[in-house]
């Protein structure tokens, strides 16, 4: 309820401590996932790059 | 338990939004949901109107419509528009509707990235059918965009490449959205071995996304600079190598192939136990093969090229990896056989698209050994074979599952029944037209009818002349999903209680029908989690 209020209102509201929690850790799951990404999509580029000048 | 929820849901519809800032700036998982399986209806029948006009020109021999180059774009926006429009939105959709449902969260993770996610594609789908009226032609060297045809298109390659780009990131942002829900919002005592089959389905293909749509995405930028910018990634003149894309490109492509099946994996789990009213058998055994299948995906590709010329060290490798698939896919079909075994089945549309996928999409895992087999291969590649085959396989396994799915939920979304007579009218129809339209392609193919062309020779014609009339009572029929869906929402019978199926197990069925605007604001019991894990 109070993570749905907050993201509706924006209001700043004194979260409880397990959900500051499980912002954290959405937080920090969103970073990695989209690491993964970057690396995947200019990891794949870098290694044709190589490739295309052997 | 059901009491606090049933109490903040009250409170909760005063927050609903209205007008078309609802839809517009939607953040609640169950208007995104929406948005994208309406949208996925549009693009299905946009892709479907392209199939019959390609199944018009294809009636009998000679030129009767278009002209080879309109044919062509229309087989290559076909394929574009069904895979990235229709199949893969659906499935998002689904995701968006079921999966905090089901986890007993109150809504996806980023819910704001959720409505980027979605307002992309209707962006990326008017510039790809916006080609089809620049100069030059529309794209038409096949969804595949091999290299050097796809290159010689005018204005619409820059286009096609843009779209591409904007779907990529678009499933790509959905799959990290569904990455983080399930690994942060899953209610207190939800481990991830308690989980529904069809978030475990998700969570998986997620995974498959995030890991192929940059491969995808650096695939066409390469292309697009040596279009523009003078590199010569695939252009054999400048000392690269066209047949490099190919690699790539199904590097991709295979997985995104199971990007379209996993989540029918899950949705067939949740069906057949509940008509069965048996829990599934087998229920680590399936998220075990479900995984086997993803990570055999990525070893697979060159099955798809075995013709190019590939040393027979790799030829062995690829046949055999390929069919390997066989096992984990076995151990899944024959553990929905198992579940149904003595159960207390009951024959509503949502059984009858799964029974029929079951058998359906068999067809097309056997097609596909034959195709696996190099030296068959050789007989095989480029011909109408290969349409069946994975016709087999994205309509009758995919598309099935997707509508069985729907008629599955439709009652929970909407809190009404939809008309059962004319869903089984649906089925049976499209049942019954989708192997007029496929099954003969197989003779066609084995009698060497190459795909890709508007023109063939007359020993074809009969065959052809049945798939097309297959094809188009297939297409007509699609017209009563959403009338169906029209009418349950408008005047359908109110589902009584929240169970719209009396064997159906899991937390989205603990909620009212249809579920309040926001739901799980308060997090189930341990022991809803523990009575909606029937496993």
């Amino acid at each position: 309820m109070l993570l749905m209020r907050t993201m509706a209102s924006e209001q700043p509201i004194t979260l409880p401590p397990d959900d500051v929690e499980r912002r954290r850790r959405v937080r920090r799951t969103t970073l990695i996932v989209t690491a993964v990404v970057l690396f995947f999509y200019f990891g794949f580029i870098a290694l044709m790059l190589v490739r295309a000048h052997k | 338990m059901a009491e606090p929820h049933a109490e903040t849901s009250h409170a909760d519809h005063d927050h609903k939004p209205h007008g078309w800032r609802r839809w517009v700036f939607a953040t609640n998982h169950k208007d995104i949901g929406t948005m994208y399986l309406v949208a996925s209806c549009v693009m299905f029948f946009i892709g479907g109107s392209a199939a019959m006009m390609i199944r018009a020109e294809l009636f009998k021999p000679g030129m009767q419509l278009v002209d080879p180059g309109v044919f062509n774009s229309l087989t290559t926006l076909h394929g574009l528009i069904m895979i990235f429009g229709a199949i893969m939105p659906a499935w998002v959709g689904l995701a968006n509707w079921m999966i905090p449902l089901q986890i007993g969260a109150p809504d996806m993770a980023l819910p704001r990235l959720n409505n980027l996610s979605f307002w992309i594609l209707p962006f990326a789908f008017s510039l790809l059918i916006a080609t089809l009226f620049v100069p030059g032609s529309a794209p038409a060297g096949g969804w595949t965009m091999y290299p050097p045809l796809t290159l010689q298109f005018g204005d619409s390659f820059p286009m096609l490449i843009f779209a591409i780009h904007l779907m990529g990131i678009s499933s790509i942002l959905g799959a990290i959205n569904v990455i983080v829900t399930i690994m942060n919002m899953r209610a207190p005592g939800m481990t991830l071995l308690l989980m529904p089959l069809f978030v475990w389905a998700w969570l998986i293909t997620a995974f498959l996304l995030i890991a192929v749509m940059p491969v995808l995405a650096g695939a066409v930028t390469m292309m697009l600079t040596d279009h523009f910018f003078g590199t010569s990634f695939f252009n054999a003149a400048g000392g690269g190598d066209p047949v490099m894309f190919q690699h790539i490109f199904w590097f991709f492509g295979h997985p995104e192939v199971y990007i379209m099946i996993l989540p029918a994996f899950g949705v067939i789990s949740e069906i057949i136990p509940t008509f069965s009213r048996k829990p599934i058998f087998g229920y680590e055994a399936m998220v075990y093969a479900i995984a086997s299948i993803a990570f055999l995906s990525f070893i697979v590709w060159a099955h798809h090229m075995f013709t190019v010329g590939l040393p027979v060290s790799a030829q062995l490798f690829f046949m055999f990896s390929t069919m390997l698939i066989a096992v984990p896919t076995g151990v899944k079909v024959f553990n929905w056989a198992a579940t149904m075994w003595k159960g207390s089945l009951t024959f509503e549309p949502p059984m009858l698209f799964a029974i029929a996928f079951l058998f359906l999409f068999s067809i097309g895992g056997f097609s596909g050994l034959m195709l696996a087999l190099v030296p068959a291969d050789y007989q095989y590649h480029g011909t109408y074979f290969v349409v069946a085959h994975f016709h087999y396989v994205l309509v009758t396994g995919s598309a099935f599952a997707i509508f069985g799915g729907v008629y599955y939920w439709l009652p929970k979304w909407t809190g009404r029944m939809y008309n059962m007579a004319l869903a089984k009218w649906h089925f049976w129809l499209s049942t019954i037209f989708v192997n007029v339209l496929f099954f003969p392609q197989h003779f066609l193919g084995l009698a060497g009818m190459p795909r890709r062309t508007p023109d063939y020779a007359v020993q074809f014609t009969d065959w052809n002349m049945v798939s097309s009339i297959g094809g188009f009572a297939f297409g007509v029929s699609q017209l009563l999903l959403p009338y169906i869906v029209w009418r349950c929402v408008r005047a359908g019978k109110p589902v009584e209680g929240n169970k719209a199926w009396d064997g159906a197990h899991g937390l989205e069925w603990e909620l009212p029908s249809p579920p309040p605007f926001h739901s799980w604001t308060v997090p189930p019991s341990d022991a809803l989690v523990a009575r909606g894990a029937s496993h």
